[in-house]
Protein backbone atom coordinates (compact mmCIF):
# COMPACT_ATOMS: atom_id res chain seq x y z
CA UNK A 1 0.00 0.00 0.00
CA UNK A 2 1.21 3.48 -0.85
CA UNK A 3 2.63 5.63 1.99
CA UNK A 4 0.33 7.99 3.86
CA UNK A 5 3.21 10.00 5.33
CA UNK A 6 3.11 13.61 4.02
CA UNK A 7 6.90 13.98 4.37
CA UNK A 8 7.47 10.91 2.18
CA UNK A 9 5.04 12.32 -0.41
CA UNK A 10 6.93 15.62 -0.50
CA UNK A 11 10.21 13.72 -0.78
CA UNK A 12 8.85 11.55 -3.61
CA UNK A 13 7.45 14.56 -5.49
CA UNK A 14 10.77 16.40 -5.24
CA UNK A 15 12.67 13.31 -6.45
CA UNK A 16 10.36 12.89 -9.46
CA UNK A 17 10.63 16.59 -10.28
CA UNK A 18 14.41 16.35 -10.04
CA UNK A 19 14.58 13.21 -12.19
CA UNK A 20 12.48 14.94 -14.89
CA UNK A 21 15.75 16.70 -15.84
CA UNK A 22 16.81 13.42 -17.48
CA UNK A 23 14.15 14.03 -20.12
CA UNK A 24 14.89 17.70 -20.60
CA UNK A 25 15.29 20.99 -18.73
CA UNK A 26 11.99 22.07 -17.20
CA UNK A 27 10.44 24.28 -14.55
CA UNK A 28 9.89 21.39 -12.09
CA UNK A 29 13.58 20.49 -12.11
CA UNK A 30 14.58 24.11 -11.62
CA UNK A 31 12.14 24.39 -8.71
CA UNK A 32 13.85 21.49 -6.89
CA UNK A 33 17.28 22.88 -7.71
CA UNK A 34 16.46 26.33 -6.32
CA UNK A 35 14.70 24.84 -3.30
CA UNK A 36 17.78 22.77 -2.46
CA UNK A 37 20.13 25.73 -2.83
CA UNK A 38 17.77 27.98 -0.86
CA UNK A 39 17.47 25.54 2.03
CA UNK A 40 21.23 24.92 2.11
CA UNK A 41 22.07 28.63 2.07
CA UNK A 42 19.41 29.38 4.71
CA UNK A 43 20.73 26.70 7.01
CA UNK A 44 24.36 27.77 6.54
CA UNK A 45 23.44 31.39 7.25
CA UNK A 46 21.81 30.45 10.55
CA UNK A 47 24.84 28.38 11.60
CA UNK A 48 27.30 31.09 10.63
CA UNK A 49 25.21 33.66 12.53
CA UNK A 50 25.27 31.43 15.63
CA UNK A 51 29.05 31.03 15.28
CA UNK A 52 29.54 34.79 14.98
CA UNK A 53 27.42 35.40 18.08
CA UNK A 54 29.16 32.75 20.23
CA UNK A 55 32.72 33.20 18.95
CA UNK A 56 32.89 36.91 18.17
CA UNK A 57 30.06 39.04 19.57
CA UNK A 58 29.84 37.46 23.05
CA UNK A 59 33.62 37.43 23.75
CA UNK A 60 34.06 41.04 22.57
CA UNK A 61 31.00 42.55 24.26
CA UNK A 62 30.78 40.51 27.47
CA UNK A 63 34.38 39.32 28.00
CA UNK A 64 36.26 42.34 26.59
CA UNK A 65 38.36 40.13 24.30
CA UNK A 66 39.24 43.03 21.99
CA UNK A 67 41.90 41.11 20.06
CA UNK A 68 39.03 39.47 18.18
CA UNK A 69 38.35 42.84 16.53
CA UNK A 70 41.32 42.18 14.21
CA UNK A 71 39.81 39.11 12.51
CA UNK A 72 36.45 40.91 12.43
CA UNK A 73 38.02 43.80 10.49
CA UNK A 74 39.81 41.37 8.17
CA UNK A 75 36.53 39.55 7.60
CA UNK A 76 34.69 42.75 6.80
CA UNK A 77 37.42 43.80 4.36
CA UNK A 78 36.55 40.81 2.15
CA UNK A 79 33.30 42.63 1.32
CA UNK A 80 35.27 45.37 -0.44
CA UNK A 81 35.44 42.89 -3.33
CA UNK A 82 31.98 44.14 -4.24
CA UNK A 83 33.43 47.58 -5.02
CA UNK A 84 35.36 47.95 -8.29
CA UNK A 85 37.30 50.84 -6.77
CA UNK A 86 38.31 49.27 -3.44
CA UNK A 87 38.23 45.59 -4.47
CA UNK A 88 42.02 45.35 -4.13
CA UNK A 89 41.69 45.72 -0.33
CA UNK A 90 40.08 42.26 -0.17
CA UNK A 91 43.47 40.78 -1.14
CA UNK A 92 44.79 41.51 2.34
CA UNK A 93 42.40 39.26 4.28
CA UNK A 94 42.72 36.66 1.50
CA UNK A 95 46.50 36.78 1.90
CA UNK A 96 46.15 36.17 5.64
CA UNK A 97 43.76 33.24 5.07
CA UNK A 98 45.99 31.63 2.44
CA UNK A 99 49.15 32.29 4.47
CA UNK A 100 47.79 30.82 7.69
CA UNK A 101 46.27 27.81 5.90
CA UNK A 102 49.49 27.11 4.01
CA UNK A 103 51.61 27.43 7.15
CA UNK A 104 49.40 25.03 9.08
CA UNK A 105 49.32 22.53 6.21
CA UNK A 106 53.06 22.61 5.51
CA UNK A 107 53.91 21.82 9.14
CA UNK A 108 52.70 18.24 8.82
CA UNK A 109 52.84 17.81 5.05
CA UNK A 110 56.56 17.04 4.74
CA UNK A 111 56.44 14.12 7.15
CA UNK A 112 52.93 12.92 6.25
CA UNK A 113 53.00 13.14 2.49
CA UNK A 114 56.69 12.84 1.63
CA UNK A 115 58.87 11.28 4.37
CA UNK A 116 56.42 8.62 5.60
CA UNK A 117 55.47 7.68 2.04
CA UNK A 118 59.12 7.26 0.99
CA UNK A 119 59.93 5.19 4.09
CA UNK A 120 56.88 2.97 3.50
CA UNK A 121 57.93 2.39 -0.12
CA UNK A 122 61.53 1.56 0.89
CA UNK A 123 60.27 -0.90 3.51
CA UNK A 124 58.43 -2.76 0.76
CA UNK A 125 61.87 -3.88 -0.47
CA UNK A 126 62.26 -6.13 2.58
CA UNK A 127 61.70 -9.79 1.61
CA UNK A 128 58.72 -11.41 3.35
CA UNK A 129 57.84 -15.11 3.78
CA UNK A 130 54.61 -14.69 1.79
CA UNK A 131 55.32 -14.92 -1.98
CA UNK A 132 52.25 -12.93 -3.04
CA UNK A 133 53.18 -10.06 -0.72
CA UNK A 134 56.66 -10.01 -2.28
CA UNK A 135 55.20 -9.86 -5.80
CA UNK A 136 52.82 -7.10 -4.72
CA UNK A 137 55.60 -5.12 -3.02
CA UNK A 138 57.88 -5.57 -6.03
CA UNK A 139 55.17 -4.19 -8.32
CA UNK A 140 54.59 -1.20 -6.02
CA UNK A 141 58.31 -0.34 -5.88
CA UNK A 142 58.81 -0.75 -9.64
CA UNK A 143 55.69 1.23 -10.62
CA UNK A 144 56.54 3.98 -8.09
CA UNK A 145 60.02 4.39 -9.61
CA UNK A 146 58.66 4.21 -13.18
CA UNK A 147 56.02 6.85 -12.40
CA UNK A 148 58.71 9.16 -11.07
CA UNK A 149 60.80 8.66 -14.23
CA UNK A 150 57.84 9.90 -16.30
CA UNK A 151 58.48 13.32 -14.77
CA UNK A 152 62.18 13.38 -15.71
CA UNK A 153 62.37 16.32 -18.10
CA UNK A 154 66.13 16.90 -18.37
CA UNK A 155 66.74 13.76 -20.49
CA UNK A 156 64.89 12.50 -23.54
CA UNK A 157 62.65 9.49 -22.87
CA UNK A 158 64.60 6.92 -24.93
CA UNK A 159 65.88 3.39 -24.23
CA UNK A 160 65.53 2.21 -20.61
CA UNK A 161 64.29 5.61 -19.46
CA UNK A 162 61.66 5.58 -22.22
CA UNK A 163 60.43 2.10 -21.21
CA UNK A 164 60.30 3.10 -17.55
CA UNK A 165 58.40 6.30 -18.41
CA UNK A 166 55.94 4.28 -20.50
CA UNK A 167 55.32 1.88 -17.58
CA UNK A 168 54.91 4.97 -15.38
CA UNK A 169 52.31 6.38 -17.75
CA UNK A 170 50.37 3.10 -17.78
CA UNK A 171 50.52 3.01 -13.96
CA UNK A 172 49.12 6.52 -13.74
CA UNK A 173 46.37 5.72 -16.22
CA UNK A 174 45.43 2.64 -14.17
CA UNK A 175 45.37 4.79 -11.02
CA UNK A 176 43.19 7.45 -12.65
CA UNK A 177 40.91 4.72 -14.01
CA UNK A 178 40.54 3.30 -10.52
CA UNK A 179 39.72 6.75 -9.11
CA UNK A 180 37.16 7.40 -11.85
CA UNK A 181 35.56 3.98 -11.28
CA UNK A 182 35.15 4.77 -7.58
CA UNK A 183 33.85 8.24 -8.40
CA UNK A 184 31.31 6.62 -10.69
CA UNK A 185 30.28 4.30 -7.86
CA UNK A 186 29.82 7.41 -5.74
CA UNK A 187 27.47 8.91 -8.33
CA UNK A 188 25.50 5.70 -8.70
CA UNK A 189 24.83 5.28 -5.00
CA UNK A 190 22.68 8.41 -4.51
CA UNK A 191 20.51 7.25 -7.41
CA UNK A 192 19.95 3.95 -5.61
CA UNK A 193 18.90 5.92 -2.51
CA UNK A 194 16.40 7.94 -4.57
CA UNK A 195 14.92 4.80 -6.11
CA UNK A 196 14.68 3.18 -2.68
CA UNK A 197 12.74 6.17 -1.42
CA UNK A 198 10.36 6.01 -4.37
CA UNK A 199 9.89 2.25 -4.53
CA UNK A 200 10.14 1.20 -0.90
CA UNK A 201 9.29 4.19 1.29
CA UNK A 202 6.65 5.73 -0.99
CA UNK A 203 5.14 2.90 -3.05
CA UNK A 204 5.91 0.13 -0.52
CA UNK A 205 6.74 -2.31 -3.33
CA UNK A 206 8.51 -4.65 -0.95
CA UNK B 1 22.68 -2.28 -49.42
CA UNK B 2 25.96 -4.26 -49.13
CA UNK B 3 26.94 -6.20 -46.01
CA UNK B 4 29.81 -3.79 -45.35
CA UNK B 5 27.66 -0.65 -45.48
CA UNK B 6 25.01 -2.36 -43.33
CA UNK B 7 27.70 -3.05 -40.72
CA UNK B 8 28.87 0.54 -40.84
CA UNK B 9 25.33 1.79 -40.65
CA UNK B 10 24.73 -0.29 -37.52
CA UNK B 11 27.89 0.90 -35.78
CA UNK B 12 27.12 4.53 -36.68
CA UNK B 13 23.61 4.17 -35.30
CA UNK B 14 24.92 2.57 -32.12
CA UNK B 15 27.54 5.30 -31.71
CA UNK B 16 24.84 7.95 -32.05
CA UNK B 17 22.35 6.18 -29.81
CA UNK B 18 20.43 8.60 -27.59
CA UNK B 19 22.02 8.30 -24.14
CA UNK B 20 18.55 8.45 -22.58
CA UNK B 21 17.90 4.85 -23.71
CA UNK B 22 21.03 3.79 -21.85
CA UNK B 23 19.78 5.53 -18.70
CA UNK B 24 16.26 4.15 -19.09
CA UNK B 25 17.53 0.58 -19.25
CA UNK B 26 19.88 1.37 -16.40
CA UNK B 27 16.98 2.60 -14.22
CA UNK B 28 15.01 -0.56 -15.01
CA UNK B 29 18.02 -2.66 -14.07
CA UNK B 30 18.38 -0.89 -10.71
CA UNK B 31 14.68 -1.14 -9.88
CA UNK B 32 14.52 -4.95 -10.08
CA UNK B 33 17.07 -5.77 -7.34
CA UNK B 34 15.64 -3.04 -5.10
CA UNK B 35 12.17 -4.60 -5.26
CA UNK B 36 13.34 -8.22 -5.47
CA UNK B 37 16.81 -8.54 -3.86
CA UNK B 38 19.06 -11.31 -5.16
CA UNK B 39 21.06 -11.59 -1.93
CA UNK B 40 24.45 -11.51 -3.64
CA UNK B 41 27.37 -12.14 -1.25
CA UNK B 42 29.71 -9.26 -0.42
CA UNK B 43 33.46 -9.53 -0.03
CA UNK B 44 34.95 -7.52 2.83
CA UNK B 45 38.01 -5.54 1.71
CA UNK B 46 41.09 -5.23 3.92
CA UNK B 47 40.81 -1.48 4.74
CA UNK B 48 37.30 -2.01 6.15
CA UNK B 49 38.33 -5.18 7.99
CA UNK B 50 41.38 -3.46 9.51
CA UNK B 51 39.23 -0.51 10.61
CA UNK B 52 36.76 -2.88 12.24
CA UNK B 53 39.51 -4.95 13.88
CA UNK B 54 41.16 -1.82 15.23
CA UNK B 55 37.94 -0.65 16.91
CA UNK B 56 37.26 -4.15 18.18
CA UNK B 57 40.72 -4.65 19.69
CA UNK B 58 41.82 -1.16 20.68
CA UNK B 59 38.77 0.95 21.53
CA UNK B 60 37.17 0.10 24.83
CA UNK B 61 34.88 1.51 27.49
CA UNK B 62 35.53 5.17 28.21
CA UNK B 63 38.02 5.67 25.36
CA UNK B 64 37.50 9.05 23.75
CA UNK B 65 36.94 9.10 19.99
CA UNK B 66 36.80 12.28 17.94
CA UNK B 67 34.62 12.16 14.83
CA UNK B 68 35.34 15.12 12.58
CA UNK B 69 32.79 15.52 9.80
CA UNK B 70 33.08 17.24 6.45
CA UNK B 71 29.98 15.71 4.93
CA UNK B 72 27.39 17.07 2.51
CA UNK B 73 23.68 16.34 2.29
CA UNK B 74 23.90 15.36 -1.37
CA UNK B 75 26.25 12.48 -0.63
CA UNK B 76 24.65 11.64 2.69
CA UNK B 77 22.00 8.98 1.88
CA UNK B 78 24.32 6.37 0.43
CA UNK B 79 27.86 7.67 0.58
CA UNK B 80 28.14 8.53 4.27
CA UNK B 81 25.04 7.30 6.07
CA UNK B 82 25.63 3.51 5.85
CA UNK B 83 29.27 3.82 6.94
CA UNK B 84 28.94 6.42 9.69
CA UNK B 85 25.86 4.73 11.16
CA UNK B 86 27.59 1.32 11.23
CA UNK B 87 30.86 2.70 12.63
CA UNK B 88 29.06 4.85 15.25
CA UNK B 89 27.02 1.84 16.31
CA UNK B 90 30.19 -0.19 16.69
CA UNK B 91 31.83 2.54 18.77
CA UNK B 92 28.72 2.82 20.98
CA UNK B 93 28.73 -0.96 21.42
CA UNK B 94 32.38 -0.74 22.54
CA UNK B 95 31.42 1.85 25.18
CA UNK B 96 33.55 4.65 23.68
CA UNK B 97 32.84 8.32 24.32
CA UNK B 98 32.04 10.02 21.03
CA UNK B 99 32.77 13.66 20.21
CA UNK B 100 31.15 14.73 16.93
CA UNK B 101 32.31 18.03 15.42
CA UNK B 102 32.36 19.36 11.87
CA UNK B 103 33.52 21.93 9.39
CA UNK B 104 30.62 21.17 7.07
CA UNK B 105 27.59 23.37 7.68
CA UNK B 106 25.12 20.53 7.11
CA UNK B 107 26.90 18.03 9.34
CA UNK B 108 25.24 18.79 12.69
CA UNK B 109 21.84 17.94 11.19
CA UNK B 110 23.27 14.72 9.77
CA UNK B 111 24.81 13.86 13.14
CA UNK B 112 21.35 14.26 14.68
CA UNK B 113 20.11 11.74 12.11
CA UNK B 114 22.89 9.33 13.15
CA UNK B 115 21.84 9.65 16.79
CA UNK B 116 18.29 8.81 15.76
CA UNK B 117 19.30 5.74 13.78
CA UNK B 118 21.51 3.88 16.23
CA UNK B 119 20.92 1.93 19.39
CA UNK B 120 22.69 4.02 21.99
CA UNK B 121 21.94 1.70 24.88
CA UNK B 122 22.45 3.36 28.27
CA UNK B 123 24.62 6.16 26.77
CA UNK B 124 23.64 9.69 27.78
CA UNK B 125 24.07 12.92 25.86
CA UNK B 126 26.84 15.07 27.31
CA UNK B 127 28.24 12.13 29.26
CA UNK B 128 28.90 9.54 26.55
CA UNK B 129 28.35 11.43 23.31
CA UNK B 130 28.15 15.02 22.19
CA UNK B 131 27.53 17.03 19.04
CA UNK B 132 29.78 20.08 19.09
CA UNK B 133 28.36 21.64 15.95
CA UNK B 134 29.84 23.42 12.97
CA UNK B 135 33.05 25.45 12.83
CA UNK B 136 34.30 27.13 9.68
CA UNK B 137 37.94 27.00 8.68
CA UNK B 138 38.58 23.47 7.45
CA UNK B 139 42.10 22.34 8.30
CA UNK B 140 42.72 25.48 10.36
CA UNK B 141 39.74 24.61 12.58
CA UNK B 142 40.98 21.03 12.84
CA UNK B 143 44.38 22.30 13.93
CA UNK B 144 42.95 24.81 16.43
CA UNK B 145 40.82 22.09 18.04
CA UNK B 146 43.87 19.80 18.32
CA UNK B 147 45.93 22.46 20.11
CA UNK B 148 43.24 23.73 22.44
CA UNK B 149 39.71 22.36 22.34
CA UNK B 150 38.29 25.38 24.17
CA UNK B 151 39.88 27.94 21.85
CA UNK B 152 37.43 26.72 19.24
CA UNK B 153 34.46 25.22 21.03
CA UNK B 154 32.42 27.35 23.40
CA UNK B 155 29.03 25.63 23.22
CA UNK B 156 27.67 22.40 21.78
CA UNK B 157 25.40 22.38 18.72
CA UNK B 158 22.32 22.97 20.88
CA UNK B 159 23.82 26.01 22.61
CA UNK B 160 24.80 24.40 25.93
CA UNK B 161 28.10 25.86 27.23
CA UNK B 162 30.77 23.15 27.05
CA UNK B 163 31.71 23.54 30.73
CA UNK B 164 28.24 22.17 31.57
CA UNK B 165 28.90 18.94 29.66
CA UNK B 166 30.68 16.33 31.86
CA UNK B 167 32.52 14.61 29.01
CA UNK B 168 34.04 17.89 27.83
CA UNK B 169 35.93 18.21 31.13
CA UNK B 170 38.01 15.19 30.07
CA UNK B 171 39.49 16.78 26.96
CA UNK B 172 41.84 19.71 26.51
CA UNK B 173 43.93 18.86 23.45
CA UNK B 174 44.21 16.21 20.74
CA UNK B 175 46.32 14.07 23.08
CA UNK B 176 43.21 13.28 25.13
CA UNK B 177 41.70 11.28 22.28
CA UNK B 178 42.41 7.62 21.67
CA UNK B 179 41.24 7.60 18.06
CA UNK B 180 40.31 10.27 15.53
CA UNK B 181 38.32 9.72 12.38
CA UNK B 182 37.45 12.10 9.59
CA UNK B 183 34.18 11.61 7.74
CA UNK B 184 34.90 13.30 4.46
CA UNK B 185 34.95 13.54 0.71
CA UNK B 186 37.47 16.40 0.81
CA UNK B 187 41.23 16.55 1.46
CA UNK B 188 42.23 13.39 3.24
CA UNK B 189 45.56 14.63 4.51
CA UNK B 190 44.16 17.13 7.02
CA UNK B 191 43.74 14.45 9.63
CA UNK B 192 47.25 13.09 9.22
CA UNK B 193 48.88 16.51 9.12
CA UNK B 194 47.09 17.79 12.23
CA UNK B 195 46.63 14.68 14.41
CA UNK B 196 48.73 11.72 13.30
CA UNK B 197 52.04 13.47 12.61
CA UNK B 198 52.15 16.02 15.45
CA UNK B 199 50.41 13.99 18.19
CA UNK B 200 50.80 10.35 17.06
CA UNK B 201 47.10 9.61 17.47
CA UNK B 202 45.59 6.64 15.62
CA UNK B 203 43.52 7.85 12.69
CA UNK B 204 40.92 6.40 10.34
CA UNK B 205 38.63 7.60 7.59
CA UNK B 206 35.00 7.22 6.69
CA UNK B 207 34.69 8.62 3.21
CA UNK B 208 32.84 8.74 -0.04
CA UNK B 209 33.55 6.12 -2.72
CA UNK B 210 35.66 8.52 -4.74
CA UNK B 211 38.18 8.76 -1.89
CA UNK B 212 39.38 5.15 -2.06
CA UNK B 213 42.21 5.92 -4.50
CA UNK B 214 43.32 8.87 -2.38
CA UNK B 215 43.19 6.96 0.92
CA UNK B 216 44.97 3.87 -0.34
CA UNK B 217 48.60 5.11 -0.26
CA UNK B 218 48.19 6.21 3.36
CA UNK B 219 46.59 2.91 4.29
CA UNK B 220 49.34 0.95 2.51
CA UNK B 221 51.95 2.91 4.47
CA UNK B 222 50.01 2.20 7.71
CA UNK B 223 49.53 5.89 8.43
CA UNK B 224 45.85 5.13 9.04
CA UNK B 225 44.35 2.06 10.67
CA UNK B 226 41.89 1.61 7.81
CA UNK B 227 38.98 3.27 6.07
CA UNK B 228 35.32 2.65 5.31
CA UNK B 229 34.16 4.16 2.04
CA UNK B 230 30.75 4.74 0.54
CA UNK B 231 27.85 2.38 0.30
CA UNK B 232 30.13 -0.56 -0.32
CA UNK B 233 32.19 0.19 2.80
CA UNK B 234 29.01 0.55 4.85
CA UNK B 235 27.74 -2.80 3.57
CA UNK B 236 31.07 -4.43 4.41
CA UNK B 237 31.02 -2.97 7.92
CA UNK B 238 27.45 -4.16 8.43
CA UNK B 239 28.57 -7.64 7.34
CA UNK B 240 31.39 -7.60 9.89
CA UNK B 241 29.02 -6.43 12.60
CA UNK B 242 26.43 -9.03 11.53
CA UNK B 243 23.87 -6.24 11.62
CA UNK B 244 22.23 -5.71 8.20
CA UNK B 245 21.32 -2.09 7.46
CA UNK B 246 21.02 0.41 4.62
CA UNK B 247 24.33 -0.69 3.12
CA UNK B 248 23.51 -4.36 2.68
CA UNK B 249 19.98 -3.50 1.51
CA UNK B 250 21.47 -1.60 -1.45
CA UNK B 251 24.32 -3.86 -2.53
CA UNK B 252 22.37 -5.86 -5.13
CA UNK B 253 21.35 -2.70 -6.98
CA UNK B 254 24.91 -1.41 -6.66
CA UNK B 255 26.36 -4.62 -8.12
CA UNK B 256 23.80 -4.61 -10.97
CA UNK B 257 24.63 -0.99 -11.78
CA UNK B 258 28.38 -1.61 -11.78
CA UNK B 259 28.04 -4.71 -13.95
CA UNK B 260 25.80 -2.89 -16.42
CA UNK B 261 28.22 -0.02 -16.88
CA UNK B 262 31.22 -2.35 -17.12
CA UNK B 263 29.45 -4.22 -19.95
CA UNK B 264 28.37 -0.95 -21.58
CA UNK B 265 31.97 0.27 -21.58
CA UNK B 266 33.26 -2.95 -23.18
CA UNK B 267 30.43 -2.93 -25.73
CA UNK B 268 30.93 0.76 -26.58
CA UNK B 269 34.65 0.21 -27.15
CA UNK B 270 33.99 -2.77 -29.43
CA UNK B 271 31.46 -0.72 -31.43
CA UNK B 272 33.89 2.19 -31.64
CA UNK B 273 36.77 0.02 -32.94
CA UNK B 274 34.57 -1.81 -35.47
CA UNK B 275 33.25 1.57 -36.67
CA UNK B 276 36.78 2.99 -36.94
CA UNK B 277 37.97 -0.06 -38.86
CA UNK B 278 35.07 0.25 -41.29
CA UNK B 279 35.68 3.96 -41.80
CA UNK B 280 39.38 3.31 -42.50
CA UNK B 281 38.48 0.70 -45.12
CA UNK B 282 36.41 3.21 -47.08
Amino acid sequence: MISTDVAIWIQAALILMWLSQLYKQNIFYRFTEYTFIGVAVGHSTVLVYKNVVSMVYTPIVFKADFLLIIPVILGLLIWTRLSPKYGWVSRWPMAVIVGVSAAIAVRGAIKTQIYDQIIATIQLGVVRPDILSNVNNFLIVVTAICTLTYFVYFKEHKGALGTAAKIGRITMMATFGNTIAWAFAGRLNPLIALLQTLLLDWLHLR
Amino acid sequence: MTEKSEKQDLTTRLERLDARYVYLFFAALLIIPIVVPFGLPILVTSPTRDFYDYVEKNVGKGDRVLIWGTMTTGWWPTEYRPSIVAVSQHLFNRGAKLYYISDGAEDPLLVDTVFGMIDKGPAKYGVDYVSLGYYAGGEVALSAFAKDVYSLVKTDYYGTPVDQLPMMKEVKTAKDFKFVMHVTGSPAEWLLRQYKTPYGIDCGWVGSSGMVGIYMPYYASRQVVGFVCGLRGGAEYETLMKRPGIGLASTDAMSAGHLYFALIMIFANIVYYIGRKERKKQ
